[in-house]
């Protein structure tokens, strides 16, 4: 194997970002004539002849050729190029899985050429397009820098004369600025068929963008004497920034082929087909589209991946093993699950019991399954563990989400998830390693749940405080090895060399799991040196005491590997940068401790930086030999994501904090560094999959009260908002996202800095700059289903912003016409915000707080004063309990007591609610209503007595209508009590429940329901507009309930959980009894897993699921007797009789 | 097949005026297939047409593939995948296939696919199936050559005719069947001294390779100097003595870990034992020496700082 070609075959042998540059002289490369040129100038140029073939060019074309209808002559030539079959040498060349072509030729052929079975292709013609995964190996793009003969646009059709290439030359300038940016230092570019002195892109242009690039990251193939001796290009070569070779890129491509270096066959990874998931003893294959969509999303854990590493030798599986500690808490190691690599913990064997309890259970639960925990104790390995222990029961598929920078697309899992149950898998269990809050687990289960899905969601999250760990649905990973599980440690290690697991065994009891983190370190590179490094070196041991009595941060049990580090020499091995200084907080820093900083900060929080983030933020000059810096130090690592999107992190969240705090020594100098990537973040592409955008959201969560270090940054938020603030107005990067983070710490920081008296009109300010901001984001938030909750989202924040101002008027002792004006804009926004998400607790959350604080603080009147809390009782009667979490209804729950006993002190006085109702207050009604019912929440069951005293609230308020008719509050409540008196069980009450509802009592309810919905946007809930469609359906009006039903759907996207498919209730008789149906099949899915019959009596074609009734291989026309009708948030369905309870 | 046989008659009819064409089917060796039994005559067909396809027609049927979809010829991709289908029956009937690897999985999932549809079954047992899926086989390669009839029919009327017939006549130049290297291979072999090998043997293992080379090579070679690099090249590959010392030992010796580097060393230690054999312990300090050098030759070159 040629030595020349070395560097070339060990990058295009790794994943390093490879891109291709074809000349327009391409077509030359295999005899020294361009057919298609020649073609196009025998049509054009008729006395062109054969001797100048070799001669001419794409230059001819501009400076010798009269089109004449321009228009004709694009459409022949673009039909000639349809006729143009790759050379030979570009079928090799193109079976490479590039990260990206750049062309300056016009022809089509490229894009016919490139296109495979495993890859689509990206054709980019304009400036205007930009696209969110440039370096896409699956979805290759061919950027067309002087555009295409095909296209007509005028921004993306080749010129036909001089006067256009001038034009298109700015075009294609900003094109090929893309080009060093996707590269990144990592990768390489080849080129192939260049001339610069026949090609429209010269020399110097070219040498702009090539000059953007590292020294040997450039070379040239099938490089003429001409190309050596153009002078620009021998400068280049001579200075090292590019490398020519004589060979064509394709016979350097075969040698690497022959040599076994280089393989033309497509990673499994990126193949479309192929896919198996084992369901018992058959193996079902992924679709290619499903598969390449949900790889978008997360991890389909495939059989491929379960299955057991070739056989390897010691060295390798010494090195693997390594690899697997190395890499292992970042990212799931398949291949180290089959290979016995991860230590099993005790609480592996909790979680799993508990995974499949969910699993076994016949109702689904609304809350996720958490894990949690320290940084270090093994969660993203036991995690995986899970993952690869489920599917090898060959009964539930697995989807695995590592920690990525991109969050998952509900609808991509939501699809993978359908497919599943359709192809006969029980369940889908969903892994998410995100270390991320709970909540957002939850509403990922509960989208899933509302689509009908059949899955458990498993997440990760940092240790939680004692009390909110104390639930069932959660699992503690502890810092502390148990005893079994070192010995299971030692048994592991001792594979590798015997002696290990004794050496090893003193030190881990000494230290928690950290420990496990620094291994990698401590075990040295090859099995071979096992024994003579432990030997040669100073002990582990005797390394520790040396370090704690150098008195290393006492509360940082990361004692093993700061002993680790230290042995290493990393923290002292930074000198690859340019050493010139810039100032960062106040302190001059080299460009190697900036790197550092930029990544480290983000890195203890387990965040990977974007490349582009990171280039920019160092600047280009600063960058140099940057790819160096990953060869030798190897506390980073580079990431690259499916779509070729690459970052830079760091082996272990843990390394970074310990990096942190030993070089940055605190929190001021780690928001420097956070403030100097968030100043330059870039909106690119599709807005909503930008990946800085993303990265700065999860900066900032994890800067913020709710990360893991709580209010370690507190005294900084303001100082991080003016950054954001700046980012918005400066630089002109409005994100409704990062206002919603900017707005937030606002609010934070002044509870933080609520106990200075002085402050007070700062507080102020920074409550009036998140209130603008938030307004800002409101309206630059498009108006789309899309952005529903983010825009829920902003109104709460909206709400607790006005919510604080209250508690800041009330500690200033301000008027309360200012106080109430702040509260009623707290509760607008809440209000709006549970419209936009009704099942959402925390608009509930915020007015609670903010009522608690007005009626405990403010000097209002009594009528106000329970007007407000009868607000609150409403809206906390209003809430569906079983849809909420756990922990959202204990935190409802203690709401509710807390105003109960509120309630209770207040409205115990009878005279006062004598003197409410003759002055006609309707809170005077509602509470009157609610002390006749005498509700006891903790206790649910319907007694005869309990049923008395319902019936009396609702002849009261029934009595009282016409006072009562415009008051939303008392509407509701007559609904509820009415409906509890006539059903004896409340209005959600279970599954297919019977109503002994005549249509004299449905014709009321509708009544009700039309009224209450008319006075305020806030109860059109899909609740009542789904109780109104089962009660037109009831009266007989079908046509009329599908129409509510059509509307329903829709805005049900926003209701979540499992309450939108849950067959809430069966269409019933007058006496209560379920009314039985006859009809027949309409029409069966090819797939038999639904359906629609028409139903006699009713005359209309209702959905069903032929897997409901047991039934296979049903036909149109086939008769479906006594059957029920059930009712969900999406409409009727044909219901077996059996599960209607009578 | 008399129907495939002029088929193949009227193709090479058309294209021989094409200067540096002249046919699109080279002769066949083998002989017409016999169709009784049905099975035989199944399995000897398919076989037949793997011939005719791949190896009499292999530069001129994947070049006129290439214009279907020009010529809206294509039928939604029936042909192209009548072509496949030739290629995957051949290897189902004829090698015994790995079901854990995805490829192989998918090839048998293709050929019962094709099986099921042909003859109502994804295993076909007796003549009740193998007579229809003959018939269908055959039928399907009758249209396959009318289609790549009408395909030469376009290009002949095309007005870009000579752009295309040029690249068709420069696929055939590039192209050079096995027998121009058994004319050549035992020449080689003699003036390097390796007699003894088995010069068809030879041809056999690396045809693919070289061809593939071949077809990358620009108008300026020269087939009989670039030929004879190759087969060089592959006999002293051949070399069967083998080195005193293994990837186990580069890895213990030099304390590395297994990759690239101890193949790269491996080679060097080729290297080194071509021109002087001698035991293990030599051999390593020898390539200690070499490999000392070169990366000496590199850090002089090389402007990377060098961590401390």
């Amino acid at each position: 194997m040629t030595k020349e070609f070395q560097p070339v075959f060990t990058h295009l042998a790794s994943d390093r970002p490879t891109f291709l540059f074809l000349g327009q002289d391409y077509l030359k490369l295999d005899n020294g004539t361009d057919a298609f040129l020649t073609s196009i100038l025998s049509k054009y140029l008729p006395q062109n002849n054969a001797k100048e073939a070799k001669d001419v060019s794409y230059k001819t074309l501009l400076e010798k050729v009269d089109f004449g209808d321009e228009h004709s002559a694009r459409a022949w030539i673009s039909d000639t190029s349809r006729r143009l079959v790759a050379p030979q040498w570009l079928e090799v060349v193109s079976k490479m899985p590039w990260s990206g072509v750049y062309t300056t030729a016009i022809d089509t052929q490229l894009t016919r050429a490139f296109r495979t079975d495993w890859r689509d292709i990206q054709p980019i013609f304009s400036k205007k397009f930009s696209s969110p995964d440039p370096r896409s190996r699956t979805n290759l793009h061919i950027t067309y820098v002087f555009g295409c003969i095909e296209r007509e646009d005028d921004d993306e059709r080749a010129p036909l004369n001089d006067i256009d290439l001038i034009r298109r030359s700015s075009d294609a300038t900003i094109l090929l600025s893309r080009l060093s940016e996707q590269v990144t230092p990592f990768g390489m570019l080849l080129i192939e068929g260049y001339q610069p002195e026949s090609d429209w892109l010269g020399a110097r242009d070219l040498a702009t963008v090539l000059l953007g690039l590292e020294k040997g990251q450039a070379h040239f193939f099938s490089a003429t004497e001409l190309l050596h001796s153009n002078p620009l290009i021998k400068k280049l070569v001579q200075s090292g920034q590019v490398i020519l070779h004589k060979q064509s890129l394709a016979s350097v491509l075969n040698e690497g082929y022959a040599s076994g270096v280089l393989s033309f066959e497509v990673r499994h990874e990126l193949q479309k087909e192929g896919h198996y998931l084992s369901l018992g003893d058959r193996a079902i294959e992924v679709p290619d589209r499903l598969w390449t969509q949900t790889n978008r999303s997360a991890i389909v854990l495939e059989d491929a991946k379960l299955e057991l590493p070739k056989v390897q030798s010691d060295e390798r599986r010494y090195i693997a093993f390594r690899n697997f500690l190395a890499d292992s808490g970042t990212k799931p190691i398949w291949s180290a699950y089959a290979a016995g690599f991860a230590l099993e913990r005790d609480f592996e064997r909790d979680l799993f019991r508990l995974v499949q309890s969910r699993l076994k259970a016949k109702g689904a639960s609304n809350d996720p399954i958490i894990l949690h925990g320290q940084t270090g104790t093994g969660k993203s390995v036991a995690l995986g563990a899970l993952a690869c222990r489920i599917r090898s029961q060959k009964q539930y598929s697995v989807l695995f989400i590592e920690r990525r920078p991109q969050g998952p697309i509900a609808a991509d899992l939501d699809l993978f998830c359908k497919w599943a149950e359709d192809a006969g898998f029980a369940a889908t269990v969903l892994i998410w390693d995100g270390m991320i809050h709970i909540e957002q687990y939850t509403a990922l289960l509960k989208n899933l749940l509302g689509r009908g899905r059949n899955v458990i969601v498993v997440g990760s999250t940092y240790k939680l405080e004692a009390q909110e760990a104390d639930q069932r649905s959660l699992i503690l990973a502890p810092s502390n090895l148990s005893d079994a599980e070192i010995g299971h440690f030692k048994a592991l290690i001792s594979q590798f060399e015997p002696s290990l697991g004794n050496q090893f065994e003193s030190i881990l009891k000494k230290f928690d799991t950290t420990f496990l983190v620094a291994l990698y370190r401590l075990l040295p590179e090859t099995r071979g040196q096992v024994k003579y490094g432990l030997q040669r070196e100073t002990s582990v041991a005797e390394i520790v005491m040396k370090q704690q009595a150098d008195k290393l941060e006492p509360e940082f049990a990361g004692g093993a590997l700061a002993a680790a580090f230290q042995r290493s020499e990393i923290l002292g091995r930074f000198e690859v940068l340019p050493e010139d200084k810039k100032e960062v907080g106040g302190e001059m820093l080299s460009a190697t401790e900036e790197l550092v900083g930029l990544i480290m900060v983000p890195g203890r929080f387990g965040l990977k930086v974007p490349i582009e983030l990171v280039i920019r933020t160092l600047g280009r000059s600063r960058v140099a030999n940057f790819h160096k810096i990953f060869e030798s130090i190897d506390i980073f690592r580079w990431h690259a994501d499916n779509q070729g999107n690459i970052f830079i992190g760091t082996r272990h969240p843990l390394e970074a904090k310990l990096i942190c705090q030993v070089r940055l020594g605190g929190p001021r100098l780690e928001v420097e560094f956070a403030k100097k990537l968030l100043i330059e973040i870039d909106e690119a592409g599709d807005r909503a999959e930008n990946t800085q955008i993303q990265f700065a959201a999860d900066l900032l969560r994890n800067l913020g009260p709710n990360g893991p270090e709580k209010k370690l940054y507190a005294s900084y938020y303001e100082d991080i908002a003016s950054c954001l603030a700046k980012l918005r107005l400066e630089r002109g990067v409005e994100n409704p996202r990062i206002m919603l983070q900017e707005a937030t710490l606002l609010r934070e920081a002044v509870v933080a800095i609520q106990s200075d008296e002085t402050h007070a009109t700062e507080r102020l300010a920074l409550l009036d700059r998140a209130t603008d901001t938030l307004k800002s984001a409101l309206t630059a938030l498009p108006p789309d289903s899309r952005t529903r909750r983010l825009r829920a989202m902003l109104l709460v924040e909206l709400a607790s912003t006005f919510g604080t101002k209250v508690r800041e008027f009330l500690r200033e002792g301000r008027s309360t016409s200012d106080v109430m004006d702040n509260f009623n804009e707290a509760k607008r926004y809440a209000y709006q915000a549970r419209t936009l998400q009704p099942e959402d607790f925390f608009p509930i959350d915020v007015i609670s707080w903010s009522t608690k604080d007005l009626i405990i603080g403010a000097q209002i009147d009594d009528v106000s004063r329970l007007d407000v809390i009868v607000d609150l009782l409403s809206m906390f009667e209003s809430c569906d309990q079983e849809s909420m979490s756990m922990r959202d209804k204990e935190i409802f729950n203690r709401r509710r007591v807390e105003f109960g006993t509120l309630l209770q002190d207040e409205v115990l006085k009878q005279d006062a609610l004598d003197q409410l109702e003759a002055m006609g207050s309707r809170a005077g009604y509602y509470l009157n209503a609610l002390v006749i019912a005498q509700e006891d929440a903790a206790t649910p069951t319907i007694t005869s007595a309990s049923l008395q005293r319902i019936s009396a609230a609702v002849k009261y308020l029934q009595d009282n209508y016409e006072s009562i008719e415009s008051d939303g509050r008392c509407l509701f409540l007559l609904l509820r009590y009415w409906w509890l008196m006539k059903a004896q069980r409340p209005i959600f009450g279970g599954e297919r429940q019977l109503l002994p509802f005549d249509s004299k009592d449905w014709k009321y309810v509708i009544s009700l329901l039309d009224r209450l919905m008319s006075l305020d946007d806030i109860y059109q809930t899909p609740m009542n507009s789904y109780l109104r469609a089962i009660g037109t359906w009831s009266l007989g009006y079908y046509h009329d309930a599908n129409e509510i039903w059509k509307d329903l759907q829709r805005v049900s996207d926003s209701v979540t959980g499992r309450r939108r498919v849950a067959k809430g209730y069966v269409a019933t008789n007058p006496d209560g009894s379920a009314a039985l149906f006859s009809g027949t099949v309409d029409w069966v899915a090819e797939d038999g897993t639904r359906g629609k019959v028409f139903v006699e009596g009713v005359r209309e074609k209702i959905d069903f699921f032929p897997r409901d009734f047991g039934l296979g291989d049903l036909r149109k026309g086939q008769a479906l007797n006594n059957f029920c009708i059930a009712f969900n948030y999406i409409g009727p369905v044909v219901d077996p009789s059996h599960h209607a309870k009578s | 097949m008399y129907r495939i046989f002029g088929l193949r008659d009227e193709l090479n009819g058309l294209v021989y005026p094409i200067k540096g064409v002249e046919r699109v089917f080279e002769n066949m060796t083998l002989n017409q297939p016999r169709f009784s039994p049905a099975e035989l005559g199944f399995i000897r067909s398919v076989s037949w047409l793997y011939g005719f396809y791949y190896e009499a027609g292999k530069v001129g049927v994947s070049f006129l593939l290439k214009y279907l979809e020009v010529y809206q010829l294509e039928g939604e991709g029936r042909h192209a995948q009548h072509y496949q289908i030739v290629r995957d029956l051949r290897t189902f009937l004829v090698h015994n296939l790995n079901m854990e690897a995805i490829h192989d999985k998918k090839l048998v999932q293709t050929c019962q696919e094709w099986f099921r549809l042909g003859c109502g079954t994804y295993f076909p047992a007796d003549e009740e199936h193998w007579q229809p899926l003959l018939n269908h086989l055959l039928g399907e390669a009758v249209e396959f050559l009318e289609v790549l009839r009408n395909c030469v029919r376009k290009i002949e009327s095309d007005e870009r005719r000579s752009l295309i017939c040029d690249q068709w006549a420069q696929r055939i130049k590039r192209h050079y069947p096995p027998h121009l290297f058994d004319e050549i291979i035992p020449a080689v072999l003699q003036d390097i001294g390796r007699t003894e090998m088995d010069a068809i043997r030879l041809r056999k293992k690396y045809y693919s390779d070289w061809a593939r080379i071949f077809e990358t090579y620009n108008d300026e070679h020269d087939f009989g100097t670039e030929a004879r690099k190759l087969i060089e090249s592959a006999a002293l590959a051949e070399n069967k003595n083998t080195l005193p010392i293994t990837g186990k030992d580069v890895i213990d010796y030099f304390e590395i870990a297994p990759g690239q580097e101890v193949g790269n060393l491996l080679e060097m230690a080729k290297q080194l034992y071509i021109v002087e054999r001698c035991g293990k312990t030599i051999l390593l300090e020898k390539l200690r020496e070499m490999r000392k050098h070169e990366e000496a030759a590199r850090t002089a070159t090389d402007d990377a700082v060098v961590p401390k």
